[in-house]
C-alpha cells in the first residue's frame, strides 16, 4: 500500500541523458524495493532525442489543411506538428484516423481519431512555450517504454511506471513493471505532482507503507 | 525509503499567494525527506537559510524566480551535511516561516510583498487591449487574431495590478473597435499615471520573432518604463529581444502620462502563434509587464 509521494527536482534532461541513469541518480538514496518511481513521459521522450524543432520540419499541403481541425488549444494545431504526427504513423493510417473522426462526429462520438491513427499521437506536445529549453520543440511520445521501466527495476530494484498526466486529472500509465497497482497509483498522481513548465519534478517516488514505517522509526532513532 | 539516511532536500519551488489574513506573499517551499536543523536570517539583499544534517538531492545552483520581489534562489551543498539556500530579493521584505513535518517535510518561507503594493497602490493605470471589432490586428499563419489574444493578456494584467492596489481601467473588455483618439481620451479622463497597450508584432517575414516594447516619442520617462518592461518580459518569456523603440502612434497620449506599447511576441511567426494560444505565455507576459512597472516606480518613486 502506498502512503506518500515525493516529487524530485532534476536537472534539465536532454538527449544526452540516459533516463535510467537519471532515475538512479535522483532516487538511489531515496527509493527502495516496495516503492514505485513514476517518470513523466515527456522527459523520457526528450532523453530519446524525440524533441524536434519545428524549423526542421517541412509541412506538406495536407498537414497545412488538417491542422485547422483540432481544437486550437490542443496539440497538432500547427502545420509542423501535424506533419510530424503524419510521419509518425504514415499518411494512410493517419487519413483513416481522420475519416474515423469525421464519422464519429456524425454520431456524436469522440476519440475515434486516436483509436484508429494510434493513441501515441495524443502524446505529442506542441511547442507551447512551456518546459524551457524545449518550449520551442515538438515533443513526441516516448518509445520502448516497457523496456525502460524494466531496466529501471533491474538497476534500482524499484518498480517503475511512465506516466502521462494532464492538469485536469487524467492519468495514463504508459508502461509499468509487474506488480504495480495502477488504480492505487492513479489516485496519487491525479493532481499532477510532476507539475508543468517551471515545476521541474519529472520523477515522483511513491512510498510504500512498510518503507514509510521504517523511515519514521529511523527518524526517531536519530 | 532507505533506512538511516540523512534528510535529503528533493525539491524547491516558489509561488505568489494570498496569505490567510489577506496579505500578499512570495512563498518559497523547500521539500525534504525529513525535517532537519536550520537557521534563517536576513542578509544583505536577501534571506539565508542554512541547513545542517541535510543533503541536496536536486541540482545545485541558481533557480530563477523573477516574481517582482524574489529574484532567484541559490542552493548549494556547502559541506558533507550542510546546505545553504540563499533567496535574493529585489526589494526589502519582512518574512516569516513555518515547518510542516508531513511527507515530504516542508520548510515554508513567506516574504511579504507590501513593498510592491506600497509602490503601485493608488496608481491609475489604463490597460489597453489593442485592436478589436473589425480591426483584427495581426493574424497568425494558422488562424489566431491579435485582437483576440491580447484580451486575455490584458485581463491577466488587470488582475495582478488590482492585487497591487492600482486603479485599473480597461479600454475595452469586449470585441469592439475603439479609435486611437478614444483610447487616448480615456487615459486623459481618468488622469492615468500609465497607459499600457498590449499588442503582438506582425511581420511579412515569417522568420521574424520575439518581443519589443515601444514608447511615446520624445518622452524620457516612457522610454525608461519601456526599457524596464522589455527587460522583465524577456526574463519571463525567454524569447528573442527585439528591443525598444519610439512608437509615433502613442504621440496622442497626453505627455504627462507614461505610455508604452508592449509587443508580447510576433504573431506571424508560427512558433510564437502557438505560444500565444497557451495560458502560460498569457500569464507570464502580464507578470513581466507588472515587474517592469514595479522596477520603474521603485527607481523613480
Amino acid at each position: 500500500m502506498l502512503v506518500g509521494r515525493l516529487p524530485i527536482r532534476t536537472h534539465i534532461i536532454t538527449e544526452k541523458d540516459d533516463i535510467v541513469d537519471v532515475v538512479e541518480k535522483y532516487t538511489g538514496k531515496i527509493a527502495s524495493p516496495g516503492d514505485i518511481v513514476a517518470i513523466a513521459e515527456s522527459v523520457v521522450a526528450i532523453s530519446q532525442g524525440r524533441a524536434i524543432l519545428p524549423d526542421t520540419v517541412k509541412p506538406g499541403l495536407l498537414a497545412k489543411i488538417l491542422c485547422r481541425f483540432p481544437g486550437k488549444e490542443g496539440s497538432l494545431a500547427a502545420p509542423p506538428s501535424m506533419q510530424v504526427a503524419m510521419e509518425e504513423v504514415g499518411t494512410a493510417r493517419f487519413l483513416l484516423g481522420v475519416a474515423a473522426a469525421g464519422l464519429g462526429r456524425l454520431i456524436g462520438r469522440r476519440g475515434d481519431f486516436y483509436r484508429v491513427a494510434g493513441r501515441h499521437l495524443a502524446l505529442i506536445d506542441d511547442f507551447a512555450g512551456t518546459m524551457w529549453p524545449f518550449d520551442r520543440h515538438i515533443v513526441l511520445g516516448p518509445k520502448n517504454t516497457q523496456k525502460i521501466v524494466e531496466r529501471i527495476k533491474q538497476v534500482t530494484g524499484v518498480d517503475a511506471v511512465i506516466t502521462d498526466i494532464n492538469d485536469i486529472g487524467k492519468v495514463d500509465i504508459l508502461a509499468a513493471t509487474d506488480g504495480v497497482d495502477a488504480e492505487e497509483l492513479t489516485s496519487y498522481l491525479k493532481d499532477n505532482p510532476h507539475g508543468n513548465d517551471d515545476q521541474q519534478t519529472p520523477i515522483v517516488v511513491l512510498v510504500a507503507s512498510e518503507n514509510m514505517r521504517k523511515k519514521n522509526a529511523a527518524a526517531q532513532q536519530d | 525509503m532507505l533506512l538511516g539516511n540523512r534528510p535529503r532536500i528533493t525539491n524547491l519551488w516558489s509561488k505568489v499567494v494570498d496569505g490567510e489574513s489577506g496579505e500578499w506573499l512570495s512563498r518559497m517551499v523547500v521539500e525534504s525527506t525529513r525535517p532537519y536543523e536550520y537557521t534563517l536570517k536576513e542578509v544583505s539583499g536577501g534571506v539565508l537559510l542554512e541547513c545542517s544534517g541535510a543533503e541536496v538531492n536536486m541540482p545545485e545552483g541558481k533557480l530563477e524566480v523573477n516574481d517582482g520581489l524574489l529574484r532567484d534562489i541559490n542552493v548549494e551543498q556547502t559541506g558533507h551535511d550542510t546546505v545553504r539556500v540563499q533567496m535574493s530579493l529585489e526589494h526589502p521584505a519582512v518574512f516569516n516561516h513555518a515547518v510542516y513535518q508531513d511527507f515530504p517535510a516542508k520548510l515554508v518561507v513567506s516574504l511579504d510583498r507590501s513593498f510592491i503594493t506600497g509602490l503601485l497602490s493608488g496608481k491609475r493605470i489604463v490597460v489597453d487591449a489593442g485592436h478589436g471589432g473589425k480591426d483584427f490586428g495581426g493574424r497568425g499563419p494558422v488562424s489566431l487574431l491579435e485582437k483576440n489574444v491580447v484580451m486575455p493578456i490584458a485581463s491577466n494584467l488587470e488582475k495582478i495590478l488590482k492585487r497591487t492596489g492600482a486603479e485599473v481601467t480597461l479600454t475595452r473588455s469586449d470585441d469592439v473597435d475603439i479609435s486611437g483618439e478614444e483610447r487616448a481620451a480615456l487615459a486623459l479622463n481618468v488622469n492615468a499615471d500609465a497607459y499600457i497597450s498590449i499588442h503582438t508584432n506582425a511581420s511579412a517575414d515569417s522568420s521574424v520573432e520575439g518581443a519589443a516594447t515601444l514608447f511615446s516619442p520624445h518622452d524620457n520617462n516612457s522610454e525608461k518604463l519601456a526599457l524596464y518592461i522589455q527587460e522583465e518580459i524577456i526574463k519571463k518569456l525567454k524569447v528573442r529581444d527585439r528591443g525598444t523603440a519610439a512608437q509615433p502612434g502613442l504621440a496622442g497620449i497626453d505627455k504627462g502620462i507614461l505610455a508604452v506599447e508592449v509587443e508580447v511576441v510576433t504573431i506571424t511567426n508560427i512558433v510564437e502563434e502557438v505560444f500565444l494560444r497557451g495560458l502560460t505565455i498569457q500569464e507570464r507576459a502580464a507578470e513581466g509587464i507588472v515587474n517592469g512597472l514595479i522596477k520603474y516606480f521603485a527607481l523613480t518613486g
